[in-house]
């Protein structure tokens, strides 16, 4: 069968006053209905920009060029028109962010809202979309959403405007949902809540969720495949016991090992990565992990290494799987 | 660790008031209330919590950057709570703080090394080449090199701004230093380095830490004993081991239970919690935290918990303490089926 959406060589480039910029340089990978994706990475590593071109978010005009493919259910994203992108928007994928606070109009209710993004796609009767409005919000575990519904963005708690936000993504049950950092804002008794409800209504809706995330514990919690991202490339991915259990790249080996966790003794110095990340235009010409990384050696530093399929769907870009295995 | 006490804090509280948008009547945040609990010399105690239990605002109220609405600190067994002037400017001197946001914190047109030396300007330590000196030893002992003293905030990650951070803070060698989400705003691979040089300047300096995070993680990594606060409160105190093996209140609980292990193999048993975190302006009565308790009754919404020892040195704000600890026997991180579905 075919995946719910193939990305294949995505490229972004973004033209800056410094010249232009790659930050996202080849990725590629697929998401099936039903399944819960997740794409991992550290602050700058192309997460964003990645979705955000999936979805065509940016000024192509002026700001952003893309190459490669995005496939949705047979067509490629990346080269419909605007127009047609604005029908595909809302009704087949939709997108959910950190900050639900600026996704979300203070001066309207949210049910009015709700019914705005419905009238988008669908002909529906006032009273039927307040209905449907009304019923998203109970989906989303909003308690009392009949009163709810009439309530504006700044009424709410934190973690309701993130339900809501919720709610008003998926009103038209689209296909794919892209959730950016959906609970990165919010305290771990609500996230693990928001995380609860967003992989129920995958199920029930059997839809395909790319989860954008830096929490390595969200993504061993809910995702069953995984993406992680270093500096605009895929370093790795396979299947999430795969990754947590026998990660192969070093950068995946080093990120997994700094997290302290219930088996990391007290006292002991935490490992850690060398430095820190450097800015894109400075990545060297061969593997752009090679300046931090403990396995690298000369060639590390010439050659850009290739993404290399180790078998039972896991792959990694580094020269050295040799000395990562077991 | 010593068990000579440097910090304590003996009922603190903290009141905000507001006037609200509706009818002006004058509202009271009770921010922090009645917090009791003891720093003890070269011993990292940390509060955590969720946002807006308090955390910050008690950090800074025993620090003297906020005066308090009720109680006492004492620092090294002394009242500090009249302390004016040069002799709280003395004190401060003994208190340094280092912030969540390493963006924020440094001045954008003074070189690094000039942040650095600042504290001894102001507190009239040795001459100029003397400060000059200290900088860069403090430079170094926060793993940067001395040749980058001349160079601006801007050019750092903020990993190393939070290093500078530090290295200003310890530049005094305060006998405490209170650490307020110092690794929230970085990155995994940045926080790990972070945490390591903040143990290692522990372990070599011999200062105590009072350390604030909302990450269960962190705090289970870096504490020698913890403070967990609810709407101002600290419910449960403990040593750090006990208290993630075996938490006696029922907040602790659904907190830990709420961390996601990053390992698919370790899954928690999620202790529900119900509703949303009240809002601080109308608390519930009685124990502030029965509205959402599982174990609630109606004892619990009528009578404010007292602070009970229900081991040694394990103190619980919870009328059922004692009967609870006995039932959690094991912890609750239990291979068990997923809660949280996959696939
Ligand atoms: N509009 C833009 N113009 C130029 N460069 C950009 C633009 N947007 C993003 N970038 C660059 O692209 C890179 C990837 O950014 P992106 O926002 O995708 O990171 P991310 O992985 O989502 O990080 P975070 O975890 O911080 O959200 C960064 O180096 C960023 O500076
Ligand atoms: N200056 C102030 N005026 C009024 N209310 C305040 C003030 N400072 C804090 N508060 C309130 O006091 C409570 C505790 O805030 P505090 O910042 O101490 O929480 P925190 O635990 O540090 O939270 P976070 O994790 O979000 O930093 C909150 O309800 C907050 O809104
Ligand atoms: S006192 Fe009652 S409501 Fe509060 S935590 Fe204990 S059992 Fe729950
Ligand atoms: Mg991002
Ligand atoms: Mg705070």
């Amino acid at each position: 069968m075919a995946p719910l959406l193939r990305v294949d060589g995505l490229r972004t480039e973004f033209r800056t006053l410094r010249g232009s910029v790659t930050a996202v340089d080849g990725v590629s990978f697929e998401v099936e209905a039903g399944q819960m994706f997740g794409l991992v990475g550290e602050s700058g590593c192309g997460k964003s920009v990645t979705s955000q071109s999936i979805m065509r978010l940016y000024d192509e005009k002026k700001l952003a060029r893309h190459s490669g493919k995005a496939i949705l259910d047979g067509e490629d994203l990346l080269s419909v028109s605007q127009k047609r992108m604005r029908q595909i928007r809302g009704r087949d994928i939709s997108m959910i962010f950190q900050d639900a606070l600026s996704s979300l109009n203070p001066v309207f209710t949210i049910g009015w809202q709700i019914q705005e993004a419905l009238k988008m796609h669908q002909k529906l009767g006032k009273r039927e979309s307040r209905e449907r409005a009304i019923e998203m919000l109970r989906l989303t575990g909003i308690p009392s959403p009949d009163k709810r519904v009439d309530c504006y963005p700044h009424e709410l708690s934190g973690g309701m405007r993130q339900r809501a936000m919720i709610a008003m993504a998926l009103v038209c049950t689209p296909k794919l949902l892209i959730a950016d950092e959906p609970t990165t804002a919010l305290d771990v008794t609500i996230q693990a809540q928001i995380m609860e409800m967003i992989v129920d209504l995958k199920d029930r809706l059997n839809m395909g969720v790319l989860l954008i995330t830096h929490d390595l514990g969200v993504v061993a919690q809910t995702c069953s495949r995984v993406v992680v991202m270093y500096l605009g490339q895929v370093v790795e991915e396979g299947d999430s016991c795969d990754i947590f259990d026998n990660p192969r790249h070093p950068y995946t080996i080093g990120l997994l090992r700094s997290v302290p966790s219930v088996s990391t003794k007290k006292g002991d110095p935490l490992p850690v990565i060398q430095g820190s990340v450097p800015p894109l235009d400075k990545a060297g010409a061969g593997c752009r992990f090679a300046d931090r990384c403990p396995l690298a050696d000369e060639g590390c530093k010439i050659e850009p290494p290739a993404l290399v399929d180790l078998g039972g769907g896991q792959k990694a870009r580094c020269r050295k799987l040799d000395l990562t295995g077991g | 660790m010593g068990e000579k006490v440097v910090l304590e804090a003996l009922g603190v509280s903290k009141f905000f008031y507001a006037r609200t948008k509706k009818d002006g009547k004058r509202q009271v945040v009770k921010a922090v209330d009645n917090v009791s609990f003891k720093v003890r010399e070269n011993e990292t105690f940390s509060l955590v919590g969720e946002s807006g239990c308090g955390k910050s605002t008690t950090g800074r109220t025993v620090m003297r950057l906020l005066e308090p609405t009720e109680g006492k600190v004492l620092f090294m067994g002394e009242n500090i709570m009249d302390r004016k002037g040069a002799s709280l400017k003395q004190l401060r001197r003994q208190m340094q703080m280092i912030f969540q946001d390493p963006y924020s914190s440094l001045n954008p047109r003074k070189a690094i090394g000039r942040i650095i030396e600042e504290p001894l300007e102001i507190h009239h330590i040795g001459n100029a080449s003397e400060r000059r000196e200290m900088a860069i030893s403090a430079l170094k002992q926060v793993g940067l090199r001395e040749d980058q003293f001349y160079r601006y905030p801007h050019e750092f990650s903020g990993g190393q701004k939070q290093r500078i951070g530090i290295a200003r803070a310890l530049i005094l060698e305060p006998k405490i230093l209170v650490c307020d989400e110092p690794v929230s705003a970085l990155d995994v691979s940045i926080q790990s380095q972070v945490l390591n040089l903040l143990q290692e300047i522990k372990d070599s300096s011999g200062v105590s830490l009072l350390f604030i995070s909302h990450n269960m993680s962190v705090i289970r990594y870096i504490s020698d004993r913890v403070g967990v606060m609810y709407l101002g409160r600290i419910v449960e105190e403990c040593e750090t081991a006990r208290l993630f093996r075996r938490p006696g209140h029922p907040y602790t609980k659904a907190l830990l239970s709420a961390v996601p292990e990053p390992s698919p193999n370790l899954r928690t048993e999620r202790v529900e919690l119900q509703g949303e975190v009240p809002s601080p302006l109308d608390p519930p009565s009685g124990c502030a935290f029965h509205n959402r308790c599982a174990y609630a009754t109606p004892l619990c919404s009528a009578k404010i918990p007292e602070r009970q020892e229900v081991e040694t040195e394990h103190y619980v704000e919870c009328h059922y303490a004692k009967e609870l600890l006995r039932v959690s026997q094991q912890s609750h991180v239990l291979a068990q089926p997923a809660v949280m579905g996959r696939r």
